[in-house]
């Protein structure tokens, strides 16, 4: 499903409609307390809230890149930086495109 | 009704020739030279995390066989590297029951053969998708918790290199530990980094190993020839599967749990603990487990490091054996080397690190926080 939207162009989580908690990706459940949850799309700038300089890969991804954790309105996302370093408190916002071989997210600073 | 650990074993850590069945024989072979009768084990449980080392699942009949144990019930258990711990959680939870006498809990894993790049692919297996096609490794994950930390309480690499350094202290005294001997900080701190800012020497090393641990009721430890320690609790927990979904992720909320329940079920508050085996795989996860065990105060739990109270010496010895950053860190095997080591110095025979305590408690964990075991074991 999450690939699907990333095909559309679209980030989406999930919504709970009992406890009000933000996740993602989106699943019927909440993850945090078993409640309906319902699909949201993903605000597009965020900020972050940690992030690492990563030097030894899985062989995929070649080194060294950036990760983060960075919020979007509600949702929390780790994802790729692509294109600079990044602090804790800069705000990104999320793309869609090429990732290592797959069609995929990334965070870009602002 | 009682259960009992009525002795254990352990191979030598580190990086080995032999496979996986000849190091599951080397920890095996301890065990029964300790005098105890191993054929009462009704039963085998198997930690191992992931067959992509050694091509090899069906671990449960393949140690029922190489020790000998056909035909009996056996099969593998895993939360990634809680497998350990969740073998004798089951051994626990099967005698327990009563539905056998003894069982025999088993942790084993061969690493060493595969490249950093397989074993670090095959440890993001241990996380979500959306982190693995990210390509947030396991190392990332336990780094961006460390930065968040840091950022949230002021503690700096140096404190986090403070836990490398203690643990290398501690397994200078241990024959059977990956690493004998002592860093400084400087070595810590000028190690080159592996996902900033996490660097080689704050992370677990990749080793090969396997431990043992025998599991009997009351009945049975009472006729066995060797000390026994008996499990006052067994609690597991679960949390999210990607760190990136807790609402903060420096809080190990499954280890919390897990402790929590374990605490109630002992009737033990934290102070009642004398020796702690926890799951250092990443020096800032140690800090941590001090917070989430009631040692500290959460945010404080790097000063106690500087304090000295976690040393052997200190007021709550944590990780006598160096923990899984120096005694080594073979994934399915760690639950159990940290219940080795617990069996150990509960019955004074942790030689050259005895710390004389009563009551110990194991933490050991799998993904990043995301499944927790904790067993408090007292000497009896």
């Amino acid at each position: 499903m999450t690939l699907k939207y990333v095909a559309e162009g679209r980030l989406v989580g999930g919504r709970c409609v009992k406890c009000g908690g933000a996740f993602f990706p989106h699943s019927p459940v909440c993850i945090y307390c078993g409640g309906e949850a319902k699909a949201e799309d993903v605000p597009r700038r965020g900020v972050v809230l940690s992030y690492s300089v990563v030097h030894v890969s899985n062989g995929r991804f070649t080194t060294p890149y950036t990760v983060a954790i960075a919020k979007f309105g509600d949702f929390q996302l780790p994802g790729y930086v692509k294109e600079g370093s990044v602090n804790i408190g800069d705000e990104v916002v999320w793309e869609i495109g090429e990732l290592e071989g797959g069609r995929w997210y990334y965070f870009k600073k602002l | 009704m009682g259960v009992f650990i009525i002795g254990v074993g352990m191979s030598r850590i580190g990086r080995r020739e032999e496979d996986g069945r000849q190091l599951l024989l080397e920890a095996y072979r301890e065990l029964v030279e300790m005098g105890v009768d191993t054929a009462v084990a009704e039963a085998i449980y198997v930690g191992v995390q992931s067959e992509v080392y050694e091509h090899q699942i069906m671990y449960g009949t393949l140690a029922a066989e190489a020790l000998g144990l056909l035909p009996r019930e056996a099969y593998r258990v895993e939360a990634c590297a809680a497998a350990g711990a969740l073998a004798l959680r089951s051994a626990y939870m099967a005698v327990k029951s009563g539905e056998v006498k003894a069982a025999l809990a088993v942790g084993v894993e061969k690493m060493t053969a595969a490249t950093t790049e397989v074993v670090t692919d095959a440890l993001m297996a241990a996380s979500h998708y959306i982190d693995q096609r990210s390509g947030v490794t396991i190392p990332a994950h336990y780094a961006m918790v460390a930065r968040r930390y840091m950022y949230l309480y002021g503690a700096s690499e140096e404190d986090l290199c403070m836990v490398a350094v203690k643990n290398h202290r501690h397994a200078a005294r241990n024959p059977k530990a990956h690493f004998q001997r002592a860093i400084t900080p400087e070595e810590c701190l000028a190690s080159r980094p592996i996902a900033t800012p996490i660097k080689l020497y704050d992370a677990a090393p990749i080793s090969d190993g396997a431990a043992v641990a025998l599991v009997a009721s009351e009945e049975v430890a009472k006729k066995a020839p060797t000390p026994a320690v008996e499990v006052i609790a067994s609690a597991v927990a679960t949390d999210t599967l990607s760190a990136s979904q807790r609402p903060d992720i420096t809080y190990p909320k499954a280890v919390v749990e897990a402790a929590t329940k374990a605490y109630n079920r002992a009737g033990l508050t934290p102070k009642a603990v004398e020796v702690a085996e926890v799951h250092d795989a990443f020096t800032i996860n140690e800090v941590l487990m001090y917070e989430a065990l009631g040692f500290a105060k959460r945010g404080e739990g790097y000063k106690l490091v500087r304090e000295g109270a976690t040393s052997l010496e200190g007021s709550i010895p944590v990780n006598p054996s160096g923990g899984l950053k120096a005694r080594g860190h073979p994934i399915g095997a760690t639950g159990l080397a940290q219940i080795y080591e617990i069996y150990l110095q509960l019955t004074g025979r942790a030689y050259g690190r005895n710390t004389g305590a009563r009551v110990g408690i194991a933490v050991n964990e799998g993904g990043v926080n995301s499944a927790a075991v904790v067993h408090i074991l007292r000497a009896v």
